[in-house]
């Protein structure tokens, strides 16, 4: 127990990472992903078509080949190298790389809220929407009034599940050299040559779903004071 | 000019023709009933009337306008009043809100919108749609005490019977004092010992005056209710006239065959 402290420390600064990749691909993937649904609903069939190819492809192919190929691209495709990426946005490697997996991330995490999100809108009756428009409402104001909190209500179970699929994703970051929580305590075993890194980051990952999944839990339960 | 008119309505669902050219018109303060066998039309057709399909051909007129083809932009006209209310069969209450919200919502949207068009910036706006929801609070209130249900604002639609829910329904529709208010087979979704209530409701509305269009199954109901009846078969009127003429006195023989049916 005699390096406990500086383990702790450690996973905290890793873990620190693990919630930004978290916060960050909820915050941008979350409305990005509406976006798609959008686009996969209209009625315009190029558009339409594009996104749904998209999202097949994103979701038919892992994460950890989506984070590697967004990786390559800047050298690969802009013969751009990442050090001259880095120089050039004057932000680190290491901030650099977090960003390819942060970008991966939202793309892949945007397409399967997409499909929730396109499931939920699909579920609300047509009825809904004529009786907003025969009392005047526009189509957004339908939308924002009507259908959003349904939609809302509805999508939150298997939201819920991704939200939670994406706290343990995050360890992928270090295909990259991320270090975020996985990481620091595979770094901290290495270090120390004792396996209970391991096991103190598990217990982090554990509080973080607890806490979440309570959450979660509890915005079900404020959402259900109707029944459809 | 009737003060509600439609001449020559069509409308195609790919290549059946739905509505075979439909002409009708009633004045202020009549109730006109519509009756036929299933798949007639008559839905599609109070679905051209309220703009949730656009017909293929003719022309709408409601007070000497033109409301379809529109001769002014939805937005011209200025919504202070909609031209029409519509009760559909099955209810589509807002699940998510109170009896009273139900209600309230298409005025509150109504109110923002004029204090928007009135250039009220953001902030005076929602000052100001304090006073302005207090206000068709009351009056929706009002119009919920009128269909019986004071003692229901506070509900939500899952918790209200069907007779309740449709009963909000119509006061929902009530709620912007549309010129003419539409009712598609209102009971037709209901236990047989709830539709009275819901009936009594619309006799009390036409015993003050509103012009109404309803589409019925309810022989008797029609017989006491409309000043004008007509039956549609295979998307034509076959039949108009008053009560008195249509049942007492059917011409037609596609009439004649409905209501012997629907005697028994
Ligand atoms: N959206 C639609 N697409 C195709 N056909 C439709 C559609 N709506 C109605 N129809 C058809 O139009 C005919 C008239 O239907 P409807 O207006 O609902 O009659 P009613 O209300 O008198 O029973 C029916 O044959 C029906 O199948
Ligand atoms: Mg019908």
């Amino acid at each position: 127990m005699e390096h406990f402290s500086d383990i702790i420390i450690e996973l905290f600064e890793g873990f620190g990472n693990t919630v930004l990749l978290f916060a960050a691909t909820l915050v941008v993937a979350l409305p990005l992903g509406l976006l798609l649904a959008f686009g996969s609903m209209s009625k315009f069939k190029p558009l339409k078509w594009l996104v749904n190819v998209l999202v097949w492809v994103i979701r038919g192919t892992p994460l950890m080949l989506q984070i590697l190929l967004v990786s390559f691209i800047p050298q690969y495709v802009f013969s751009v190298p990442t050090k001259q990426l880095a120089a050039a946005l004057n932000i680190s490697i290491n901030t650099t790389m977090f960003l390819f997996v942060a970008i991966a991330f939202i793309i892949n995490y945007a397409c399967y809220f997409s499909e929730i999100y396109r499931a939920g809108i699909e579920a609300i009756p047509q009825g809904q929407y004529e009786a907003g428009k025969v009392l005047g409402l526009t189509k957004n104001q339908v939308f924002g009034k009507i259908i959003l909190m349904q939609v809302v209500r509805r999508i939150l179970p298997p939201m819920s599940n991704e939200i939670i699929t994406l706290v343990k994703d995050t360890s992928l970051a270090q295909i990259l050299g991320v270090i975020d929580l996985l990481n620091a305590a595979k770094h901290a075993v290495n270090h120390y040559v004792i396996l209970s890194p391991f096991l103190y980051a598990a217990i982090f990952y554990l509080i973080f779903n607890g806490i979440l999944t309570l959450l979660l839990g509890w915005i079900e339960k404020k959402l259900s004071f109707y029944q459809v | 000019m009737a003060f509600f008119e439609i001449e020559n309505l069509t409308k195609s669902f790919g290549a059946v023709q739905v509505l075979k050219g439909v002409s009708v018109s009633l004045e202020e303060g009549q109730v006109l009933a519509i009756i036929g066998s299933s798949g007639g039309g008559k839905t599609t057709l109070m679905r051209c009337i309220n703009f949730l399909e656009t017909p293929d051909g003719g022309t709408i007129t409601v007070d000497g306008e033109q409301v379809f083809p529109a001769e002014k932009s939805n937005k011209e006209r200025g919504k202070s009043r909609l031209t029409f209310g519509m009760v559909f069969q099955a209810f589509h209450l807002f699940p998510q809100y109170t009896a009273l919200k139900n209600v309230t919502l298409a005025m509150d949207v109504q109110s923002e919108n004029e204090l928007r068009e009135r250039g009220v910036k953001f902030f005076a706006r929602k000052a100001l749609m304090k006073e302005k929801r207090a206000q068709n609070e009351e009056t929706a209130k009002a119009l919920l005490t009128r269909v019986g249900l004071e003692e229901k604002m506070q509900n939500y639609p899952y918790q209200l019977s069907g007779g309740q829910q449709q009963r909000v329904a119509i006061a929902r529709a009530l709620a912007l004092s549309p010129k003419i208010l539409c009712f598609d087979e209102p009971t037709s979704a209901l236990d047989p010992e709830l539709t009275g209530e819901v009936l009594k409701v619309i006799k009390d509305l036409r015993n003050e005056g509103r012009t109404m269009i309803i589409v019925t199954h309810e022989m008797e109901f029609a017989r006491n209710v409309a000043d004008k009846v007509i039956f549609i078969a295979d998307g034509e009127i076959a039949e108009e006239g008053t009560p008195e003429e249509v049942f007492g006195n059917p011409q037609n023989e596609k009439t004649k065959h409905f209501l012997a049916k629907e005697e028994v």
